[in-house]
Parts: structure tokens; C-alpha cells; sequence
């Protein structure tokens, strides 16, 4: 998986700038640990690229006003019988 | 089942448990960095004791405050806002008290093994490999316990604080696995499978997340749930609250190789971190000013309440070191500021100032609440704030002022562009005295801890009973409750039965099921794919690089053991004054072999990287029987004990199979005639220093191995 997220890094960037000299790109990139931070990191992003979709998609932020009264509203003195 | 009543008890118990945790492992951990803050002015308080060095006990100080203080602090928030935010008890019981203890446990095993030297030698993640995964455990418990609160909630929107802890929770889980994973050479010893930049771009990418994650977002939620309660006023703006969040989460994660710059690091992987961390100062300044002016109409409360003045200077701090870490990591900046006490000012601005201040704020906002008492004393807690405060500007002016100093003098040079200050030891005597008042702004800090204990034995020696469970009544909104979850918390049910309706309510549950399998999977694949490309070695053309031998490998472990990366560094930069002072500058090649690498990241005393043959051996059995016969000045501990203990010579084979799994070419025969080949070369260095100074009888001591360590640093440059 790593090794196909290094290449695929490797090949977009080849592609991108022309008459670039596919080794010394490789060259570049040459800090293997940096693909697993990488895929961790991107990863971790997917999760909450996952997270922030449910969030607006189930209403969490529909109401922007509210919520930080409620805060205030639900103190549980009140609540205490 | 009664849709328009419920009867809740919120678990407090737990929360006052966390809390006095937090109190007593942030006194302890403060002491410590006392102590060591007292030795750097005067290092006879090293004692000439192992247990009391200062490379071991920095370890423990910094594993104490983050982890143990603010770590529990976090629970304390988290446990406590988190019923009342989503209107329910906390998930299980079960998992709080094993969190609780396990933690704790953990927390006890690093106080052990840290003085004692067992250390990964990784700034931060220090603890060795079965305490790493005794806090895997634990952290995914807590994990779960939080999913599963959130799934039997009785609110629908999820207030912004909870997105705050999640956050964490995910984050710091990822980054503790990725960093340890190491292979161990036995029970207490482990080596990690990334070498030199390897192993620093990691470590850098886990050590400024874990900043991010574990000493930022979450005290942001707890600011966003503590200071809107404590000042009785809805946060400024709760939609910044959500763009504060959610621009915090996407950059913070890019911004780690900011602190590896000038390093052997790729350039346009620190250009990358070098974006993201001024990106980041719009999110964290958007999020301190929704924090000040959550106080607007308010600030007369300020003027009277020990808790608001706690959370404004609190979040000031967090303005403060957030507007600083922006700025250090401006790579010209940080050229001056890297390796120096600016760093420590910056740091514990943030430490002392954020995360002891909001810590601090919510246990006063708290002792009233968790024991039904009022507070003993409001002069107290506004002494406590007096004493605190004044602490942090010593602890941060002396800091800065000794930073900026020891950097400029180390870039001084005359013109005809020789060093100014070629000898180290000048720029060290000039910052003695900023050493001197940090140490004094630490104890009035710790004297503002000591008379915020007395305060809180005092209110709750007050309060009348220490009462029940607290009784809530909540409406329960149109959310259904699953019944089988429900069952999991409401009724006393054996471990077993509790297992099998945790199954059932996680099966019936696709997105967290989803995500449960999904980080299993990637744990599971990490773990194979992660030694296999890293066992490659690179050899550069033209160069070839020798793996330690077992004598050198032995010195390194003594290294690590007594954490002199805690004080040096090895990395000369590419920068002119550097290679002046130090030599060549420090190539990727030559740390192949190093797990873990030992760049460092403070130079308390001088670059190592290249002192390898700069001294005669006899120079550094003096210097490591007392540093201040070859070095007056110094301020570095004696380790005597290097002179008198007995050399390990039995655990050689297994390291050097530990190194081999990690991809150093150790030949099978290199490693079965290991042990002769170390008596060897001991003796070899034995000789040398009997020729040089008439020392005997040294060759089976564990100076002889750090001699030969340290004589071949840097040695690969040369060839």
C-alpha cells in the first residue's frame, strides 16, 4: 500500500513538470518514513473528512445560535432534584 | 420504557478520582522539574546518583507533566463534561475505572523505569515497548467508553467541546502506535524501526502532534465547555468555535518537520512544515479571541473570580505561545532559536500558562461542584494565581533573555569571521544566572500548587457529606436509546453478559463498527508493511557506512540509557558558524544505522556529532568522572558510576539481533562472536587509557564502552 502511494507521489510528480528526470525524483523523495507519515496522516484526514461529512449532513451545525446557550440552560443545579 | 422522564446518575466519583490525580502527579512531576531546573545552576544536585541525573529525571519530568498531569486533567474534563453535555452517565463503569487504574499503573511504571534508566531515548515517548502497549489498551478502552457515551446520548447536537476530545482521542491513538513501533532486544529494551532521518521525521511528526492533540485540542474543549459555564456566558462566537476546530485539526498534522530544519531532512519537506505552521496562526488566534471575548459584558466577574482570572490568563498563554510557535518556526528564526532555552520559554508558556492555568481554573470551578461545598478561600486561590503568575514571567523572561543571548554568541564571529565565543563553555557561564531565576519562578509556581492543595483539603474537609451519586432528571428528546445499550449501563450484569451486549450494540452500529475494523486493519498492516520497506538500506554511492561494533553499540546503549540527547545534540547544521564550531556539516548517510537517531533538540552542552578522535580517551574518563577537571564550569552531572559499573557484555547478541530485525547488516558470525569481539576492543581502550593517564583495571567498566561510542562518532564524515 505504501509502496503504491510512493509511486503513484512519484509518477504525479514526474508528470507535472516536464523534461524532469524521473530519478533525480526520486532522489527527492527519498525519506521512505515520510510515505507512512504520509498515509497516516491522509488517513487520519479521511476520518475526519469522514466525521465533518456526517456532521453537516446530520444537521450538527444547522443551528450556530443555540447550542452555546443550551450550554448554559442545561446547568445542573437546575436539573438536581 | 418512559419516553418523557429519565432518571440519570452522573458518575462523579471517577471525575473526583481523575482530579485528585491530576493534583498529586502535577505536584510530582513539578518538583522534579525543579530539581533539575536547581541542577543546571548547581550540578552537585545530581547527587553523583544515577536515579538523580539529570538526563534521566528530564525524561520523567516531561513524561510527568504531560501525561500525567495534563493527561488526567484532560480525563477530569472529558468524564465530567461529557455526562452533562450529552445528558447521560458515562457509557460503562467498567472502562472508566480500568482507564482510571490503568493509567495510573502506567503512570507508575514510568516513574520507575525512567530514573532507572530504561528509556527509548525519543523526546516524549521515552516509555519502553510494554508500557507503550499497556497505553495503547488503555487509550483504546477510553476510546470506546467516549463512542459508546456518545452513541446513548439524549442530545442530539454534539456541542463543540465533544469534538474537541474525539479529535484527540483518534489522533494521539494513531500517533503513539506509529512512533513506538520498535523491535525489542528484551523485556526493557527495544530499538525502533526507523533509522536516523527516518526515525527523527517520525518521531518530529508524532512529538508536534502530540503537542496538537494531547496539550492543545483538548483543553480547548475544555475551554469551550469550562469558560462559558464558569463566566455564565455562551462562548463569543460558537460558529468560530466550529471553524476554530475543524481548520485546527486539518493543518496541525502537516506541520511537524518544523522541527528538523536545517537537518538532513529533504528541504522541501521542511518548506511543507514550515506552511502549515504559519497556516496555523489564524486558527489558533481566531480561537483565543473567541475565548477573551466570551468575557465581553463579563469582565467585572474577572476582577472578583479566582476561576475567570485562571481561564484569561490561560487562554492568553495559548495566544501567546501560538502567536511564538508560528514565529520559531519561520526557518530563519528558528535558526537562532533552535537548540536554545527559547524553545523551553515557549514550551512551558504554553505548559505552565495554558495547560496549567485551564487545568488549574476547572479544578477550582469544580471542588465546589464535585463536593458540594463551597471554596475555603478566594484570597487563597488569588494568592495561588499571584504566585503562578509571577513564576511563569520569571520562568519565560529569564528563558527567552537566555535563549536569544547563548543564540547570538554562538553566531557571534569577529571579522575576520572567526568564532567570537569558540569555547562553548563562555556561552554557557553567561546564561548561569537566567538558569537561577527560572528556578526561582518555578517555586513560586509550586508554592501556588501547595496553597491549592491546602485550599481544597480545606473545602472539602468542609463539605457537610460526601453526598450520592447525583441525581439528574433529563428529558429524553426524540433520540431512541437502544434498548440493548441501554441495558449495558442502567442494570448490574457479570463481565461476560456485558461483552456480549457490547458486541450486539457495536453490531448494530455500522459507522463506528466501520471505523473500529478500519484502524484494526490499519494497525494490523502498518506492523508488516512498515519493517519490510525499512529494512532496505540505502547505501549512498561511493560511501560506505560501518554499523557499530558491538563495543560502540554497547556505548550507545549507555548513551540513551543516561539521555545525553537530553543535552546534546548531534547535527551540525548547514550553517557556516556551526561547521566552525563543530566540523562538516551532518549527512542523512552517516545516521543509517542509528535507532533511534539522536539528533536532540537542545544543546545545553556543545554538538557531539563530530567529537569522535577530537579528544585522547583519557579526556573523557576524566570528564565523565568530573566534568569540571577537564571543562571548569561545566555544569554537566558527574557519572562516576560509568567507572565502577560492570560492563555488560551477555545482552550484546541480542541487541545486535534486535539491530539485524531493524535492517543493520550485522552477519549472523559478527553476532555469535560478538561477546569476544567486545572483550577485545575493551581492552583495547583499557590500554589506551592505562598508556595515557596510568588508569587500570577499566576494561570490563562501562566507561570504556561510551569512550569507544563517543570516540566514534562522526568518524564516518572523514572517510
Amino acid at each position: 500500500m505504501t509502496r503504491l502511494i510512493c509511486a503513484l507521489g512519484q509518477a504525479s510528480i514526474a508528470s507535472k513538470s516536464d523534461g524532469a528526470n524521473l530519478i533525480d525524483l526520486i532522489k527527492i523523495i527519498s525519506i521512505e518514513s515520510f510515505f507512512i507519515i504520509l498515509t497516516v496522516s491522509l488517513f487520519m484526514s479521511a476520518v475526519f473528512v469522514g466525521l465533518f461529512i456526517w456532521g453537516a449532513s446530520s444537521g450538527q451545525w444547522d443551528d450556530s445560535k443555540t447550542p452555546a446557550h443550551r450550554l448554559l440552560w442545561e446547568s445542573e443545579d437546575e436539573s438536581i432534584q | 420504557m418512559n419516553r418523557s422522564n429519565d432518571t440519570v446518575f452522573y458518575d462523579d466519583k471517577i471525575v473526583r478520582a481523575f482530579l485528585w490525580a491530576t493534583m498529586i502527579w502535577g505536584l510530582i512531576g513539578m518538583v522534579v522539574g525543579l530539581l533539575i531546573a536547581a541542577q543546571l545552576y548547581y550540578p552537585a544536585l545530581n547527587f553523583g546518583i544515577p536515579i538523580l541525573s539529570f538526563g534521566r529525571l528530564r525524561a520523567l519530568h516531561t513524561n510527568a507533566v504531560i501525561f500525567a498531569f495534563a493527561g488526567n486533567a484532560i480525563f477530569t474534563a472529558v468524564y465530567y463534561s461529557t455526562q452533562r453535555l450529552l445528558r447521560t452517565r458515562m457509557f460503562s463503569d467498567f472502562m472508566g475505572w480500568f482507564h482510571f487504574w490503568g493509567w495510573q499503573l502506567i503512570i507508575l511504571a514510568a516513574a520507575l523505569t525512567l530514573p532507572l534508566g530504561f528509556s527509548q531515548s525519543k523526546e516524549y515517548a521515552e516509555l519502553e515497548w510494554p508500557i507503550d502497549i499497556a497505553i495503547a489498551i488503555v487509550w483504546v478502552v477510553f476510546a470506546v467508553n467516549f463512542i459508546m457515551t456518545m452513541k446513548i446520548r439524549r442530545e442530539r447536537h454534539l456541542y463543540v467541546a465533544l469534538w474537541f476530545y474525539l479529535a484527540s482521542i483518534i489522533a494521539i491513538a494513531m500517533l503513539h502506535i506509529v512512533n513506538n513501533i520498535s523491535i525489542p532486544a528484551s523485556w526493557l529494551v527495544s530499538y525502533p524501526v526507523y533509522a536516523g532521518a527516518q526515525d527523527a521525521l517520525v518521531q518530529w511528526w508524532y512529538g508536534h502532534n502530540a503537542v496538537g492533540f494531547f496539550l492543545t485540542t483538548p483543553f480547548l474543549g475544555l475551554m469551550y465547555y469550562f469558560l462559558p459555564k464558569a463566566a455564565n456566558r455562551p462562548v463569543f462566537s460558537y460558529r468560530l468555535s466550529i471553524i476554530h476546530f475543524w481548520s485546527l485539526v486539518f493543518i496541525y498534522i502537516w506541520a511537524g518537520p518544523h522541527h528538523l530544519y536545517y537537518s538532513a531532512l529533504p528541504e522541501w519537506l521542511q518548506s511543507v512544515g514550515m506552511v502549515f505552521s504559519i497556516m496555523l496562526w489564524a486558527p489558533s488566534w481566531g480561537g483565543m479571541l473567541n475565548g477573551l471575548y466570551t468575557l465581553r459584558g463579563a469582565w467585572h466577574k474577572v476582577r472578583e473570580e479566582p476561576i475567570l482570572k485562571f481561564f484569561v490568563l490561560g487562554v492568553t498563554a495559548y495566544g501567546m505561545s501560538t502567536f511564538e510557535g508560528p514565529l520559531l518556526s519561520i526557518k530563519a528564526v528558528n535558526k537562532l532559536s533552535h537548540f536554545t532555552d527559547w524553545t523551553v520559554a515557549h514550551v512551558h508558556v504554553g505548559a505552565l500558562g495554558w495547560v496549567g492555568f485551564m487545568t488549574f481554573g476547572m479544578i477550582y470551578y469544580l471542588i465546589p461542584k464535585l463536593w458540594k461545598t463551597t471554596l475555603y478561600s478566594k484570597t487563597l486561590a488569588n494568592a495561588h494565581f499571584g504566585m503562578a503568575t509571577i513564576g511563569i514571567i520569571l520562568y519565560a523572561v529569564s528563558m527567552w533573555a537566555s535563549g536569544i543571548t547563548q543564540g547570538l554568541m554562538w553566531f557571534a564571529t569577529k571579522a575576520d569571521g572567526t568564532l567570537l565565543y569558540p569555547d562553548f563553555m563562555e556561552t554557557v557561564i553567561a546564561i548561569k544566572p537566567a538558569f537561577a531565576i527560572r528556578a526561582i519562578g518555578g517555586v513560586l509556581y509550586i508554592a501556588g500548587l501547595l496553597v491549592m492543595f491546602y485550599n481544597m483539603f480545606k473545602s472539602i474537609h468542609r463539605a457537610a457529606i460526601v453526598e450520592p451519586e447525583q441525581l439528574t432528571i433529563a428529558r429524553l428528546n426524540e433520540i431512541p436509546v437502544e434498548s440493548e445499550v441501554q441495558s449495558l449501563v442502567s442494570e448490574p450484569i457479570s463481565f461476560k453478559i456485558f461483552l456480549k451486549r457490547l458486541h450486539t450494540a457495536i453490531e448494530g452500529w455500522p459507522l463506528v463498527f466501520t471505523a473500529l475494523s478500519a484502524a484494526a486493519l490499519m494497525v494490523g498492516g502498518m506492523v508488516q508493511i512498515i519493517p519490510m520497506i525499512l529494512t532496505e538500506v540505502k547505501v549512498p554511492r561511493g560511501v560506505s557506512v560501518q554499523p557499530y561494533t558491538p563495543l560502540e553499540l554497547a556505548g550507545r546503549g549507555i548513551y540513551l540509557r543516561e539521555g545525553c540527547y537530553n543535552c546534546h545534540s548531534q547535527q551540525v547544521r548547514p550553517i557556516v558558524e556551526e561547521t566552525a564550531r563543530y566540523g562538516p556539516i551532518s549527512r542523512a548517510h552517516e545516521y543509517m544505522y542509528d535507532h533511534p537517531f539522536q539528533w536532540g533538540s537542545k544543546r545545553t552542552g556543545p554538538d557531539l556529532h563530530r567529537v569522535g578522535g577530537k579528544y585522547p580517551d583519557l579526556w573523557h574518563f576524566r570528564h565523565m568522572q568530573d566534568p569540571r577537571t577537564t571543562s571548569p564550569e561545566s555544569i554537566m552531572p558527574t557519572y562516576g558510576w560509568l567507572l565502577t559499573s560492570s560492563l555488560d557484555f551477555n545482552s550484546i547478541s541480542a541487541q545486535m539481533k534486535a539491530m539485524q530485525r531493524v535492517g543493520v547488516p550485522y552477519k549472523t558470525s559478527d553476532i555469535h562472536d560478538s561477546k569476544e569481539k567486545m572483550k577485545a576492543q575493551a581492552v583495547e581502550v583499557a590500554e589506551r587509557l592505562k598508556e595515557q593517564g596510568g588508569i587500570e583495571n577499566v576494561a570490563d567498566k562501562e566507561i570504556v564502552a561510551l569512550i569507544a561510542y563517543l570516540q566514534r562518532l562522526g568518524r564516518e564524515a572523514s572517510k
